[in-house]
This record gives structure tokens, C-alpha cells and sequence, in this order.
């Protein structure tokens, strides 16, 4: 395998809140083209984490550099290059969807063809429809057509399939995997659903406490955790609930 | 360059949304009707007028005096003495309700020739049958007086100005205010609580072309509703206007800029949206009853004139009453004083504005 060209390098990042220390001197790359999820708890640090490193968020200390640029430095710069969905973001109530990623595109200083962005999430027949007309998955969806506005090299996804149901949760995965293979995006989400990170990432890194405690292949980690003696308390079935739910609710969206 | 376009395209979008927003429609144009149609039915032109002109001669001078204790005792009158010239032109910028006139005839008899205009008829008509009754209550009195009082009406001409053709000024005041305080509220506390802001900066727009496009907006959605407003309202309630349209724009635009920078300065402070309209609602009060809209300010108590003398709704209504109804220019010396005063505030606000507006409020 070629050598991964790393686009993220994060070093020894810190931020605190008054007293309350957040992120606590953390160190990753993220390479190239891959998936790369940042697993924990609430309040484990994970969107201050990547609020940092898109430049939403001031650093306190250490370094953070997308594509060979200091986002300290040139925060500016650094929107350019990505694409970001928010936690909890709204879009202007009246405009319709090809209205505000016209917008948005031009807040990049772009002529972009809604239709396409539009195509390329699964919104087609929403070119028209208001924000508040769309479902829970359908508005995600929006939230990453508005993050591609501007071809980003890297997109970032702040815990994308919260709230969604099995079949929208299902459909967002296609999707990433589509951006990543098609698109060839690097994609950095936090998530706190496991099987979500097992089906999508590359690599993930898990924090707690402001602290990145594992980092590496969801395989190897589970291997480690094996090779430890670790007995699962029931016994590992070929299938899951999701998987039963879906088999008898269809995979078809319901939206 | 780029920012400009960004500017323009944003803009674009803001007015399409603005015009899509149907609070906007209610608030803009529905409810200025409202207040015009309601007010204009109810006709309060006299409400609040009570300024009697009072006007006599050294022969005359002691009737006048007795006239002016006895109402004054009982009623609350302000009485205003002068020449009769004088008297006449305060009635007819509808600062006097009647004026008394105290004259003689060739063979002495008092002849008391009241001044009203047909507007005022009603509220006059009243003082004056009030003002028979004491001069023959005086003549009674002062038996060495033979001859009883004659009083004589006459109507005055005033232009035919009406109560409505005052309150439209005043309600595009009102509007303008309204709009700039609201408008702020909108595009800054409201869209910070819902996220809209943070996701529109992760963007590369910058945020002062985020600002100016929201000013922008208001001000061309603040004409266009003026200018429907003055359609309308002479369409519909035949509202004359006889002064300066440019000079009302113009002026309309000074006062919303005075607004919109106040709403910047209660966006800096307040956290959340509910906040806001907590710490503007008094303000809003406080300025709508004081600046002379609904009703005239001479009924406000002294010290409470004085005060709301400054406020700049006071300065806009009555700016905009001057130009739309009097035809005042720019020649003229109260709308030399209205933008000057407006101008004051305007600097005020925005220098501090300036020093406490915080993207995401007051911590």
C-alpha cells in the first residue's frame, strides 16, 4: 500500500472552558481519502475537538494544520478548504433549498448548479421545499449538500445520524461512503453509535475526558480487547435488532 | 470585489426572505392600517387640544380675564393670550381648538367672536356654549353692564387638514421604529439562538457583510413599506400630503438608521431572544405614547414632556408631520433640528454600539 498523505495533523491541542480543561493535549493525523471517527461519551471533548481544528473555536495551545495550513493562523484559509456540518445548525426559514445552496455557494465565492449538490445527497424533488418541510434525515442531508457547496477536501461531520431513525441512519452511511468513494473526500465524524463507526471508519479515535485513550482500526481495537481475554456477556449473533427492525420495516426511507 | 458580490447576493436573498416572512407583511403593513384605520375612525383630533386662544383690548382686557378664571377653575384649559393674527395662525396648525376674540362694538356692547375650525367644530362648539354660559353668568354678576355679550362664530378655513392626515406620519414613525428594533433582533439574537449564525460562519462570509446586508435590507424594505403606507393611505383615506417626498425618504432612512443601531445595542446585551424584546418592550412603550403619535404630547405632564422632548420618535413623527402636512423643508428650522438630533443619536448609538456588541451577547 502507498504511503497515506496525511491532510489533518493535530498536536498536543488544548482548550479550557474557565476552569474546566475540554480537550486536555491531544495528538492524530487523518489521512487522505479515509474515514476518520472520533468516538466518546458526551462531553468527552469531541465537538470542541473538531470546532478547533475547522477554526469555529479559538486554540488555547498546541497545533492544528489542514492540508499543510495553520488554522490557527489562517482561519479564513481554512474554510475555504472545508466542508462542515454542525451539531445542531438551521438555515434560514425562507429560502428554499436551491435558493440557500445558491447562497451559500456564493459565500464562497462560487456560481454552484444546485440540482447538483442537490442529486448528489438524494433530495431530488426538494429543490423547492422550505427547510422546515423537510424530515429529521432529509434535513441532514441538507446539512451536507451545504457543506459541499464548495468541493472541500475535507468534510466534517458532527454526529450526522443523531435522532435518525434505522433507515435514514442507514441511508447517511451510504451516502458518506458514496462522498468518500466517489467524491473521494476525507471524511472526519464524532459519533457516539458504535455499530455507526464499525460500518464507516477507517480509523477511529476514542476520548474520554478531554483525552484520546485508543486510536487505531475498528478491528485491531476489537482484536486487542480479544486478545486481553475479553468474554462478550452474551453470545455474538450473525445478526442484530437493527438488522431484524430493517428486515421487517424495509429500507426504504420513510420521509 | 468578491465581498461585494457576496453583499449583493445576500441582500437578494434577505429581501426574497424578508418578503416571504409573513410576520413581516403583518407587522409592516397590517398592522400600520390597523392603528390608521382604528385611529382615524375614532377621530381623537381634539383629544389633548385644549388650547384656547384668548384675545382682547383694554376695554375688553377685564371680561376676557373672568372668562379665562372661571374656566380655568373648572376645566383644563391652557390658555394662550395674543394678537388676533397670531391666535388665528396657531389655529390653523391646529395648536389652538377656538380662539376667543373680545372685541366692541360701535355702540360698546362686548362682542365675542369665536374662531374654530370645521375639523375642531365639536370640541369648539362645546367651549364656546360653556363660554356663553359664564358671560352671562359675568353680566348677571356686573349689573352696571346693560348690554349682554353677543358671541359670534366663526369657522376658519385650516387647510382641511384632518386627525388622519396627522397620524400617518406618526404611524410611519412608528413603523419605522418597529422595523429597525425587530429587524436586528431577527438577523442577529434570533438567528444566533437557532444556530443560523454559527453555521453561516463557518463559511468564509465575513461578518460585516452579513451586517450591511441586513441594514440594506431594512432600508429599502422601510421605503417600500413607507411608500404603500403613503399609496395607500391617500388611495383610501385621502390623506393629503403637501410636503417633500425625497425629504420624507430621506429622513425616513435617518430614523431607521437611528433604530436599527439601537436594536445593535440591545442585540449586544441580551442572550437570548426573549431578552431582547423584554429590555425593548418598555423602551418601545416608553417612545410610542410619549413621541406624539397616537395622541399630542402637550397632555403629557411637564416633566415628562421634557424628557420624551429627546426621544428620537419624538424627533421622526414630529419631523415627518412637519414635511408630509406642513410642507416643511429643509430651509425650515425644526427639520434642521430633527436631523441634527437624529444625527446625535445615531453617532450615540453606533459608538456604542460598537464598544459592547459581542457576536454571541454579553457572557
Amino acid at each position: 500500500m502507498a504511503k497515506k498523505k496525511i491532510i489533518i495533523k493535530v498536536e498536543n491541542l488544548k482548550k479550557s472552558y474557565g476552569k474546566l480543561a475540554a480537550v486536555k493535549g491531544i495528538n492524530f493525523n487523518v489521512f487522505q481519502n479515509e474515514v476518520f471517527g472520533i468516538l466518546g461519551p458526551n462531553g468527552a471533548g469531541k465537538t470542541t475537538t473538531l470546532e478547533m481544528i475547522e477554526g469555529l473555536k479559538s486554540i488555547d495551545d498546541g497545533l492544528a494544520e489542514i492540508d499543510g495550513i495553520n488554522v490557527a493562523k489562517k482561519p479564513q484559509g481554512i474554510k475555504k478548504l472545508i466542508g462542515i456540518q454542525l451539531q445542531s445548525s438551521s438555515y434560514f426559514e425562507n429560502l428554499n433549498l436551491s435558493e440557500l445552496l445558491q447562497l451559500f455557494g456564493r459565500f464562497y465565492g462560487r456560481e454552484v448548479d444546485p440540482n447538483e449538490i442537490i442529486k448528489k445527497v438524494h433530495l431530488e424533488g426538494k429543490e423547492k421545499s422550505f427547510v422546515k418541510q423537510l424530515s429529521g434525515g432529509q434535513k441532514q442531508r441538507l446539512s451536507i449538500a451545504s457543506s459541499l457547496v464548495n468541493d472541500p477536501k475535507v468534510l466534517f461531520l458532527d454526529e450526522p445520524t443523531t435522532g435518525l431513525d434505522p433507515q435514514a441512519r442507514r441511508s447517511l452511511w451510504d451516502l458518506i461512503k458514496e462522498l468518500r468513494e466517489k467524491d473521494k473526500k476525507t471524511v472526519v465524524l464524532t459519533t457516539h453509535y458504535m455499530e455507526e463507526a464499525e460500518a464507516l471508519c477507517d480509523r477511529v479515535a476514542i476520548m474520554d475526558l478531554g483525552k484520546i485513550i485508543a486510536l487505531d482500526t475498528p478491528e485491531s481495537l476489537i482484536k486487542k480487547l480479544l486478545d486481553k481475554g475479553f468474554k462478550p456477556k452474551r453470545r455474538r449473533l450473525e445478526a442484530t435488532l437493527d438488522d431484524v427492525f430493517l428486515d421487517l420495516t424495509g429500507k426504504e426511507l420513510r420521509e | 470585489m468578491k465581498n461585494l458580490k457576496m453583499l449583493f447576493h445576500l441582500t437578494i436573498a434577505d429581501i426574497k426572505m424578508t418578503i416571504r416572512d409573513t410576520s413581516f407583511i403583518f407587522w409592516s403593513l397590517f398592522f400600520p392600517f390597523m392603528i390608521i384605520g382604528i385611529f382615524g375612525v375614532m377621530d381623537f383630533a381634539n383629544m389633548g387640544n385644549n388650547n384656547v386662544g384668548l384675545v382682547y383690548n383694554k376695554n375688553t382686557e377685564i371680561y376676557a380675564k373672568q372668562l379665562k378664571q372661571v374656566f380655568e377653575e373648572e376645566d383644563d384649559y391652557k390658555f394662550h393670550e395674543g394678537n388676533i393674527d397670531d391666535e388665528i395662525t396657531e389655529l390653523k396648525n391646529d395648536d389652538r381648538v377656538i380662539v376667543l376674540e373680545f372685541t366692541e362694538s360701535e355702540d360698546g356692547q362686548v362682542v365675542v367672536n369665536t374662531y374654530m375650525s370645521e375639523e375642531n367644530k365639536q370640541t369648539a362648539s362645546i367651549i364656546m356654549l360653556v363660554a356663553e354660559k359664564i358671560l352671562a353668568d359675568i353680566s348677571l354678576q356686573m349689573k352696571h353692564i346693560e348690554l349682554p355679550f353677543e358671541v359670534k362664530q366663526n369657522i376658519v378655513n385650516t387647510e382641511n387638514l384632518r386627525y388622519i392626515d396627522y397620524m400617518v406620519p406618526g404611524v410611519i414613525a412608528l413603523s419605522l421604529m418597529q422595523g429597525g428594533l425587530f429587524s436586528v433582533i431577527g438577523a442577529i439574537v434570533v438567528a444566533r439562538e437557532k444556530g443560523i449564525l454559527k453555521r453561516l460562519f463557518a463559511t468564509p462570509l465575513p461578518k460585516h457583510v452579513y451586517l450591511i446586508a441586513n441594514i440594506g435590507t431594512r432600508m429599502l424594505m422601510s421605503l417600500l413599506q413607507i411608500a404603500i403606507l403613503i399609496i395607500v393611505s391617500k388611495l383610501v383615506f385621502g390623506i393629503k400630503i403637501v410636503g417633500s417626498i425625497p425629504l420624507v425618504a430621506i429622513m425616513s432612512c435617518l430614523g431607521s438608521l437611528v433604530f436599527l443601531s439601537l436594536g445593535f445595542l440591545f442585540s449586544g446585551f441580551a442572550k437570548t431572544s426573549e431578552a431582547a424584546r423584554a429590555m425593548i418592550m418598555p423602551v418601545q412603550m416608553l417612545f410610542m405614547f410619549t413621541g406624539g403619535v397616537y395622541f399630542d404630547r402637550s397632555v403629557l405632564p411637564k416633566w415628562l414632556f421634557d424628557i420624551t422632548m429627546y426621544s428620537p420618535l419624538t424627533y421622526l413623527s414630529d419631523a415627518l408631520k412637519d414635511i408630509m402636512v406642513k410642507g416643511y423643508d429643509l430651509d425650515n428650522q425644526n427639520i434642521q433640528t430633527a436631523f441634527i438630533a437624529l444625527s446625535i443619536w445615531l453617532v450615540a448609538l453606533v459608538s456604542l454600539s460598537i464598544k459592547t456588541f459581542r457576536w454571541n451577547g454579553k457572557e
